[in-house]
């Protein structure tokens, strides 16, 4: 492999650890077996592999969470909404990833419309984290991460709202990537929170996380809010080292409460940072704690407002009724609760007499938190953090608390909040539970925290 | 601030969400649970912040194109696209009450 001069080639990133690829009869054998674990909605047959073109990823199976549309496979949203729903358009990533040579292995599970941090809010039941099927895979990208975790596929496709690449891939133990707002076309990704949604990358390594992002990045003439920005050869970041790198540690992200082990890895995640070339100092993020009420209250009203679509009319089911009004009503209740739980949510916020207290105050408190990453990132080149509070769940331990469940993304939706990139990268075990380190960048520094994570995943590479 | 069981009715009806009567008593106790974390929102007080948020990431910048004339595609495209097409028009499910052929 030529790390030496720290350009690679796609088949070496590929074969960086030497990993075989399954066949679609492997997944469809493993997921239809007492061992499976519900990360597909859908497995492709061989007559939906599309010819493809001869790019980086020429062959290479990726899987698709299921709220990226798809011609020649049901999009669901994990929804008996969208139950059998065959979009007539399939999204930019799409198309880029069959220039590259991908092949669309199938869609993953997901938390209905992105909603959900378990991926138990699924109407087409949970999928299990194939390090322990006790617990929940995270969410709402869980049948990503798992397919990756468990070796169906080496890279896929995800979106992350407030954390849905990020946490999946820590309680999975896989690299997960939220690219900065407008870096690759939503067009095609089906809306939950339109600030906020971002479609990202999950890989069982860093530079297969990398690659991927770089095929699917770019500006898209069908998606005003991407980016006309040049893409950078991501792969290659992930071996450039951190020699000199600054990376701050945000005190509101280490409160008392984190477990003593969990703690122990994120200070050795430091130390090892340090070992690599980086210079470690603490800064602070004052408006953290704000981050998950500010959230809640903006993805809610634009979620309110995108599923407004849903009405019996246009997309999927229709349940029979007397009236117009009646039809709406029942069709809608098709919904899952945690999806009307939000809309619900959403609803009153945007409601006259409530809706500057609520949704004024949430935007305002948003400049306050994209505030205090301009401050510090005038400081520090990255962030490192931890990616979630605790490893992965037990199944049912949070589904009857939503305000627990939502607490489960305090520390991934300020990335969303902003519009900057947030990576996860495995940085060891509780229990023998993947532990996740959140790297986060400045605006476009995507670049910058593969790098670091890259420099922590050989650090841990070489102790194995 | 906090929400009754009639205010959830009525937020269910502004949404056009039918709530059955244990989902109406369920949610207005999950979103009195929501709201009461959400109210620290306003502990900011009177610290200053930003007046909106279009200071979100000062290095994102508006992206617009200029503006090509290119051919419509819609003019040609609808039937290759459209699930159901019958001499020029989509066909759709009809509405509520609606019989298929016109009558009331």
């Amino acid at each position: 492999m030529s790390l030496q001069d720290k350009v690679l080639s796609s088949s070496e990133v590929l074969n960086f650890r030497g990993s075989g690829f399954r066949s679609l009869d492997d997944i469809k054998e493993l997921e239809g077996g007492r061992e499976g674990l519900n990360a597909f909605l859908a497995v492709a047959e061989p007559e939906d592999l599309e010819p493809c073109g001869q790019g980086p990823l020429e062959g290479v199976m990726v899987a698709l969470k299921d709220n990226i549309c798809t011609k020649r496979l049901p999009t669901t949203c994990g929804s008996r909404i969208l139950e059998g729903y065959r979009s007539p358009y399939e999204a930019t990533v799409v198309q880029r990833l069959r220039q590259a040579g991908a092949l669309i292995a199938g869609k993953t599970n997901l938390d209905e419309f992105g909603m959900g941090s378990s991926t138990e809010n699924s109407a087409f039941g949970p999928t299990l984290n194939p390090v322990d099927r006790s617990l929940v895979p995270g969410g709402s990208s869980g049948g990503s991460a798992a397919a990756v975790a468990a070796g169906y596929v080496r890279m896929a496709l995800g979106s992350d709202t407030g954390g849905s690449v990020r946490q999946p891939a820590a309680f999975c133990g896989v690299v997960g990537i939220k690219p900065t707002y407008g870096r690759i076309s939503r067009y095609g990704l089906i809306a939950f929170a339109s600030s906020l949604d971002q479609i990202g990358t999950i890989g069982a390594t860093v530079l297969e996380a990398s690659l991927l992002l770089e095929v699917v990045s770019g500006h898209d003439t069908r998606d005003s809010t991407s980016a006309e920005k040049p893409v950078p050869r991501y792969r290659d970041a992930a071996v450039q080292g951190i020699e000199g790198m600054v990376v701050g540690i945000p005190t509101e992200y280490f409160p008392e409460q984190l477990d003593p082990p969990v703690r122990a890895l994120l200070d050795e995640a430091c130390e090892r940072l340090v070992a690599a070339g980086a210079e470690v100092r603490p800064v602070s993020l004052p408006h953290t704690e704000f981050a998950i009420p500010c959230y809640y209250v903006l993805a809610t009203a634009e979620a309110s407002s995108n599923l407004a679509r849903y009405d019996g009319v246009r997309f999927g089911a229709r349940l029979p009724a007397e009236g117009l009004d009646r039809m709406y009503e029942l069709t809608r209740g098709n919904f899952g609760a945690e999806v009307k739980r939000r809309i619900m949510l959403g609803t009153y916020v945007l409601s006259s007499g409530y809706y500057d207290a609520y949704y004024g105050t949430a935007q305002r408190t948003r400049a306050s938190i994209a505030h205090d990453f301009t401050t510090a990132f005038n400081e520090v080149d990255v962030l490192f953090t931890p990616t979630s509070p605790t490893p992965a769940f037990p199944l049912g331990e949070r589904v009857l608390d939503p305000v627990a469940m939502y607490l489960s993304d305090v520390f991934t939706v300020t990335a969303n909040l902003a519009g900057i990139p947030g990576l996860s990268v495995p940085i060891g075990t509780v229990g023998g539970l993947p532990l996740g380190g959140q790297l986060l960048g400045p605006w476009w520094g995507e670049s910058h925290i593969i790098a670091a994570a890259g420099a922590l995943e050989a650090s841990y590479g070489e102790d194995t | 601030m906090s929400v009754s069981a009639r205010d959830v009715q009525r937020i269910g009806e502004l949404a056009r969400l039918h709530l059955e009567d244990d989902e109406l008593k369920r949610l207005t106790s999950d979103l009195n649970a929501i709201l009461r974390h959400v109210d620290s929102l306003r502990d900011l007080g009177s610290t200053k912040q930003p007046e909106d948020s279009s200071q979100i990431g000062s290095k994102l910048e508006s992206v617009s194109r200029e503006h090509v004339e290119g051919p419509d595609k819609l003019r040609e495209m609808p039937a290759d696209f459209a699930p159901e097409w019958k001499e020029g028009f989509f066909i759709v499910p009809a509405p509520p009450g609606v019989h298929p052929s016109g009558d009331q």
